[in-house]
């Protein structure tokens, strides 16, 4: 029945965060991976690689992650593939997360001096031992601060999970406002659970940034 | 800045034209569901009493009863997969779900695309408003503003009831519709009869009352199109069960069901026309 | 694949969508507007000379910088008329952009205040300047020059979050679309056309906000 905003309501939006750190997660890490492909295809020297580059990330940052969101959901279907819901969402989550990360990496790849380069080429290294022994480990420490930023807005992001009925930290909300029509209540306690856990991960963000421009 | 009404209706007009090709490769039969041992149900948990959840975090309502009484009839266990009201017919085209128990309104568009079972509960399309709004019929939405919930079968028809040019405004849920009235976000709203339960039960009733029957409001489960063996199953539980039906509805609703309709214009409930 | 695209349909509303996608570019138009004067009064506080001011900006940016712009409107939207502030969807859009991009533009400013040198203000000073035209002309228009790059992708994120405020029927491009794909339910269709309409949005944006940093800020550096 129609109730008051308590503790059973406020359980069930706190069971609702583990959807929201789950999908942050794996988000993050398949994003990750494809991120870091779509960075070196950026940088490289191959032109057609680092258009093709550019025209992933101009996608996924010029078109809202809502109507991605959307278009994976119901596009897995129509290319024959049939998936869960969470699994539709952890797949889009994790194409825009590789779109951004891709742009971040990219600028610290080329922050990275270029005579880096130049001298892994002199002392006659190959393109893999050069990216992973002499610019990664580099561009890795330069994008720590915005790499870690960026895991804020993803873990908002999962919020609009919410429109597509997965039952996270935000849908887990509407569903308590729904039964309690204490919207103002429940938002707020919605709003500090994503507080709770993006700000330690801002925290360390800007820790990072300013370590980093104290090295110069 | 307003989208309105007049518009809305000559976008209707064109669309309804169109038609859709349905796939049958998701096909599913009762007795892949039992060998499976479950069968995914799509319910919507944002609509007291139909679906709802309970203070133990658990999926309740007329809605859930039904379900688990096909459940248990079938032989298997319920999983329920929470729908929302943009969601639920991709759900089920997409496979998410393997059918819905989602007190839908039946439709002839809406039949397109999904098939209905035979109807299971009705519920009248009600106008709400406050007690003071002067609203007797269609004419007079014109006047105020307008809630209604975006992704149900209530909106195109207050776009066609309503005069040109009212405002309309659309919401997520039946909830949320329900609260933008008792916030006072629009005058009225329009959508279920039962509205007024949920209404009287946040303890505000005293404001607001039911304006007049807009139209019927037959509703029924759906299968994928060519789940005729579902199709089957579920037109013959919706007989056999006549009674328990009657019970559950008495329990949530807190009236007795309505004789239902067994035809309906453009709606195939055998899944056999066109064939 | 046994699925047939049918574009037909959506195509067919196109005065729809060009309906909500006016509304898109004007809901973020204002708040653009709005977010960047307060912003600017946030960069304002955050480096006030006052402890509680300060404190007050930081907390302010801290708590919407780290909550999601969706509950921000939920919370706006449903949640302030229990505190007797009611909103129609389309102010209370307006106000939750505003509140949202703020936040952001203000630690975007601040970054560029950061990098003027304070002998400049201290020159403008002795140049006899009054207060309120050292902050104008030697603090803040410079310092938004010097990041303006950031605040127009600030602005295209923002005119992307737009396609949330649906959700709270403000009628935009997002509102439009899932309305025809309420009547013809070719879902896939209608959101890949929603899709590359933002996409067109999102470059007019980037070009527009570029050619008007251009006339703006032409005057000589150095």
């Amino acid at each position: 029945m129609i109730r008051t905003f308590g503790f059973p309501e406020l359980l069930f939006i706190l069971d609702g965060a583990k959807w929201t750190v789950l999908m942050s997660l794996a988000a993050f890490l398949f994003g990750g991976l494809l991120g870091l492909l779509v960075a070196l295809a950026r940088t490289s020297k191959i032109r057609p690689a680092r258009f093709l580059a550019l025209c992933y990330i101009q996608l996924f940052q010029g078109t809202p992650l809502l109507i991605q969101l959307f278009i994976v959901y119901f596009g897995l279907p129509i290319i024959g593939i049939r998936v869960e819901l969470w699994l539709a969402l952890i797949t889009g989550l994790s194409l825009h997360a590789s779109g951004f990360l891709a742009e971040i990496w990219r600028g610290s790849i080329q922050a990275v001096p270029e005579g880096q380069t130049e001298a892994a080429r002199a002392l006659g290294l190959g393109y893999i031992s050069r990216m992973r022994d002499v610019v990664l480990p580099q561009a890795f420490r330069i994008s720590l601060p915005a790499t870690v930023g960026f895991m804020v807005n993803l873990v908002k992001g999962t919020a609009l999970a919410a429109l597509l009925g997965l039952t996270e930290l935000t849908r887990a909300g509407q569903l308590m406002s729904n039964i309690t029509f204490e919207p103002l209540k429940v938002y707020a306690t919605v709003g500090l659970v994503y507080f709770a856990i993006c700000l330690p991960l801002t925290l360390v963000s800007s820790r990072l940034e300013r370590r980093l421009n104290a090295r110069g | 800045m307003c989208i309105t009404t007049g518009f809305k209706k000559i976008v209707a007009g064109a669309l309804m034209a169109t038609t859709f090709m349905a796939s049958a490769a998701l096909a599913i039969t009762p007795d892949e569901l039992r060998e499976k041992g479950k069968a995914v149900i799509g319910v919507q948990m944002d609509q007291f009493p139909w679906g709802f959840i309970d203070e133990a975090g658990k999926n309740e309502g007329f809605d859930i009863d039904v379900a688990k009484l096909i459940a248990a009839d079938l032989g298997v266990e319920p999983e329920f997969f929470r729908i929302t009201g943009q969601n639920r017919i991709p759900s089920l085209t997409t496979g998410q779900v393997d059918f819905l128990v989602p007190s839908m309104t039946v439709t002839a568009e809406r039949a397109q695309v999904i098939q209905f079972v035979l109807p299971y509960s009705s519920n009248n399309i009600t106008v709400w408003a406050r007690t003071d709004a002067e609203i007797t019929k269609n004419e007079d939405l014109g006047g105020y503003v307008i809630g209604v919930n975006r992704g149900s079968a209530f909106e195109p028809i207050l776009s066609d009831a309503a005069p040109q040019g009212t405002e309309i405004r659309g919401y997520e849920d039946d909830a949320t519709t329900v609260q933008a009235l008792l916030s006072g976000q629009v005058d009225a709203i329009v959508g279920s009869k039962t509205y007024g339960i949920v209404i009287q039960n946040t303890g505000r009733g005293d404001g607001y009352e039911a304006k007049y029957k807009v139209a019927d409001n037959i509703q029924a489960m759906a299968v994928r199109k060519g789940d005729q063996e579902m199709l089957d199953y579920l037109n013959d539980f919706v007989t056999r069960h006549d009674a328990e039906l009657d019970e559950l509805y008495l329990k949530w609703i807190g009236q007795d069901r309505a004789d239902l309709p067994t035809e309906l214009p453009g709606v195939d409930f055998t899944g056999k026309a066109g064939n | 694949m046994n699925y047939t695209f049918d574009f037909t349909p959506i195509f067919q509303a196109w005065g729809l969508l060009a309906q909500g996608a006016w509304a898109t570019v004007y809901i973020s138009a204002i708040s653009m507007a709005l977010g960047l004067v307060f912003g600017i009064v946030l960069t304002a506080l955050r480096m006030a000379p006052l402890a509680p001011l300060r404190a007050f900006a930081i907390g302010y940016i801290e708590l919407v910088r780290n909550t999601p712009f969706l509950v921000q409107v939920f919370f706006i939207y449903f949640g302030m008329p229990e505190l007797g502030l009611r909103l129609n969807a389309m102010e209370a859009a307006i106000l939750t952009m505003t509140l949202n991009c703020s936040a952001y533009i203000a630690e975007i400013v601040r970054s560029g205040v950061e990098s003027i040198r304070p002998g400049q203000i201290e020159a403008g000073k002795a140049l006899g300047l009054s207060t309120p035209d050292v902050y104008r002309f030697i603090v803040f228009r410079p310092a938004i020059r010097a990041v303006y790059p950031s605040l127009c992708s600030q602005f295209v994120l923002m005119m992307l979050n737009t396609s949330l405020v649906a959700s709270i029927s403000a009628q935009e491009l997002t509102y439009a679309a899932q309305m025809i794909d309420n009547r013809t339910f070719r879902s896939f269709e209608v959101y890949f056309v929603l899709g590359a309409i933002y996409l067109v949005l999102s470059q007019l944006f980037s070009v527009g906000l570029s050619m008007i940093g251009r006339v703006y800020f032409s005057y000589p550096t150095k």
